[in-house]
Parts: C-alpha cells; sequence; structure tokens
C-alpha cells in the first residue's frame, strides 16, 4: 500500500500566478493552495468543455477517497502532448492540484500531473496551465 | 418540433465513462483469418436516430455568431484575415452556402444524425441541418479520390480494447477524413483549407437507465489556417425513431 504523501502548502504565493484566461475558478477552489495526491488513475475523461481525470487516493486521514480532478480542455491538452490515451486506468500518479472550497469535497483543479513509471509530466512546461 | 437540448454538462460527465482508455488491439483470435464486415465487427451499434445536445459554447453553436467572433479556434493570421472578409452576400450569390457544414464542423452543428450501414462495410450518416450525408469507408471499401468535396473522403476502422475472457469486446470508432473543399469551420467565416485533415473517434456509452449516448473527439488540423490542433468533443444521444427529424437545407448566414 502506498504511503499517503499529502500536504497543503498554505501560501498566498500562488493566489497572484492564478491568471487564468476566461474561468472564474477561484469560486471554486482555493487558489492560494495546493494539495498532492499520490495514487491509483480510476478514469480519464478527455472531454470539452474541461477534463477530468478521478484518481483513488487517501485523503490526509489515510482513507481511500476517490478525487475528481478538473484539467484542460481538449485543444489545450492535445495541443501540450496529452492526447485521449495518454493516461490509463491504473496508472500510478502524482497530482498536485487547487483544493475546493468546500470542506469534505474531494476534488482538484489541476497543477501538475507526474506518472513516475516512464516521466510522463503535465503542468511544468510554458503553456500548462488550466486555461 | 425540434428538440435541440441544452442539458448539464454534469448529465454529460456522468455518460462519459472512461472512453479514452480504449486501445487499438485485434479483437479475439489474434487477427487470423479473413476480416469480418465492418458491419459485423462492430463493437456497437450506431445505426438510428441522434440529437446533438449543446453543452458548451451554445452562443458559438445555436446561432452563427458575429464576424470577427473567434472564441475557442485556433485561427492562424492568415486565417483570421480570411475570416474577417466574410461575406454571405457573395457565398449566395456563388450558391455555395454550404461550406459551413462540412466535415470538419458539422458535428459541432446542431443536427440530427441518422446512421445506417449503406453496405457491410459503408457507414452513412446523413445530418438534417443541412441536409449532408458523410460516407465512412472500412477496410477495402475506399473508392479511389476524386475531387475534393465538402465531406471529403473518410477511412474508418474499429479499434477495440484488450478483451479479458469471457467479456464483450469493447471498442471505438476511429474516422480519418481527408481530399476535402475549403469551407468554414464556423459559419462566421472562420476558414479551413482543403489541406485540413479530421481525425474523429466515436465511443458509445451506455446509461444504467437505458440511455445510450455517443461522444465524438474530433481533431481538425490545418497546415494553412490554423495556428495547432483543434480538438473538442460533441455529444449525441439517441432517439427512438425519426420523430424530429426535419431536413433543412444549408444557410450561408
Amino acid at each position: 500500500m502506498r504511503k499517503t504523501v499529502f500536504f497543503v502548502i498554505a501560501a498566498t504565493l500562488f493566489a497572484a500566478v492564478a491568471a487564468y484566461a476566461h474561468h472564474s475558478y477561484g469560486a471554486t477552489y482555493d487558489t492560494s493552495k495546493e494539495v498532492q495526491v499520490k495514487g491509483k488513475l480510476a478514469q480519464f475523461v478527455f472531454r470539452n468543455p474541461h477534463s477530468f481525470v478521478h484518481v483513488q487516493a487517501p485523503d490526509e486521514k489515510g482513507v481511500q477517497q476517490r478525487w475528481a480532478v478538473e484539467w484542460a480542455g481538449t485543444t489545450q491538452l492535445d495541443n501540450t502532448g496529452v492526447k485521449r490515451d495518454s493516461l490509463r486506468v491504473g496508472d500510478e500518479v502524482i497530482i498536485v492540484g487547487r483544493p475546493s472550497r468546500v470542506a469534505g469535497e474531494y476534488r482538484l483543479l489541476m497543477v501538475t500531473l507526474k506518472r513516475p513509471l516512464d516521466g510522463f509530466s503535465w503542468g511544468t512546461r510554458s503553456g500548462e496551465i488550466v486555461d | 418540433m425540434k428538440y435541440r437540448m441544452a442539458l448539464t454538462a454534469v448529465s454529460v460527465g456522468v455518460v462519459l465513462v472512461a472512453s479514452s482508455m480504449i486501445h487499438a488491439g485485434q479483437r479475439g483470435g489474434g487477427g487470423r483469418g479473413a476480416a469480418p464486415p465492418a458491419k459485423q465487427a462492430a463493437p456497437f451499434d450506431l445505426s438510428g436516430y441522434w440529437v446533438s445536445v449543446i453543452t458548451e459554447d451554445w452562443k458559438l453553436r445555436m446561432v452563427t455568431p458575429d464576424k470577427g467572433v473567434y472564441d475557442a479556434l485556433v485561427l492562424n493570421p492568415v486565417g483570421r484575415k480570411l475570416a474577417d472578409g466574410w461575406d454571405p452576400a457573395a457565398d449566395e450569390k456563388a450558391g455555395d452556402v454550404c461550406k459551413g457544414y462540412g466535415a470538419p464542423a458539422i458535428m459541432r452543428l446542431p443536427t440530427r444524425l441518422h446512421i445506417t450501414w449503406e453496405n457491410d462495410n459503408v457507414l452513412r450518416i446523413d445530418t438534417d441541418t443541412g441536409t449532408q450525408t458523410r460516407r465512412f469507408h472500412f477496410g477495402n471499401a475506399v473508392p479511389p479520390a476524386g475531387e475534393p468535396t465538402l465531406q471529403g473522403q473518410s477511412v474508418a476502422q474499429w479499434e477495440f480494447a484488450a478483451v479479458r475472457g469471457g467479456q464483450p469486446a469493447t471498442g471505438n470508432l476511429k474516422v480519418v477524413t481527408t481530399n476535402l473543399r475549403a469551407g468554414y469551420i464556423r459559419k462566421n467565416g472562420a476558414p479551413y483549407s482543403d489541406k485540413t485533415t479530421v481525425t474523429e473517434y466515436y465511443d458509445l456509452h451506455a446509461l444504467p437507465n437505458g440511455e445510450q449516448w455517443l461522444s465524438i473527439t474530433t481533431r481538425v488540423e490545418d497546415p494553412v489556417y490554423f495556428s495547432r490542433t483543434m480538438t473538442n468533443t460533441s455529444d449525441f444521444r439517441k432517439l427512438p425513431n425519426a420523430n424530429g427529424w426535419n431536413p433543412s437545407p444549408c444557410s450561408a448566414r
């Protein structure tokens, strides 16, 4: 069993860089915080207006939860190297995202995704920010 | 009355179940022997009537946006300049009013689809909006390319997910369309060129309540007027019959 890696970086420095193009993510997500979850990919929905990944991963208490992680739309993902078959159920992934403003909601806004097995990653290069 | 649904994105999200987990493969048997006709090999039945469900970009799809509205498009400066010169009256005068109904664009329009097998290896899609016909050719059924057309030449194949013992085959339909006549990716004159390639993936989703939904992932690549690949998903809900089927001609406006 993989050990929980869960931490919250309560920092305001991220808030300033939330330069989203047209969606008010701040209403849904706390854009001043980041949460990391590490677990197995349960579902990848490559679609408009936004894609989603669902990850089975433990929360801060070590309880397994299904996290819904909101990602970018298909044009943006496609042009940053993410295709409809880039991720598969069962992939071990590490995701950093902005947490929901609602306590107890296991949802995130994607910041970075990494798949250690092959080094696949998203969120660290230019243009890789949820638009 | 036409039933152009504007359901919530939430309802669509429920329907979309891991469509992208499917990867190409052979359906049992290791590919030995002659391949069955596409109609017989199909992992699901697409035939019937479908209605588009417009849950996003409503103002860009349900009506023709004004000239200069290029939101969600990927036009490069050349494409944008051409789009800025859009003149629907000139298209009407030339009798060329279907430029916004070509293969790269038709599935984003509000329309119903009537899908049938024209023969064992040709899947046919008729739209009531613009009364267009697309033909997806499987295997050796691909005819020689002639003059470019609005719907181009579409080569289709089933892609099958890996099959586990006792499980029914699952998969998706992949269609690549080329030999296109230039047209509009949006009816307000935003262009695509005759060098465009359209790659589509058709995924079927069955809900517990018996509804069937079709999700089409469309990649449009145009080296002439686009700055990058444009990728969209469009959703359709299956209908029990032809009620509401309402063929309507193309409109340049």
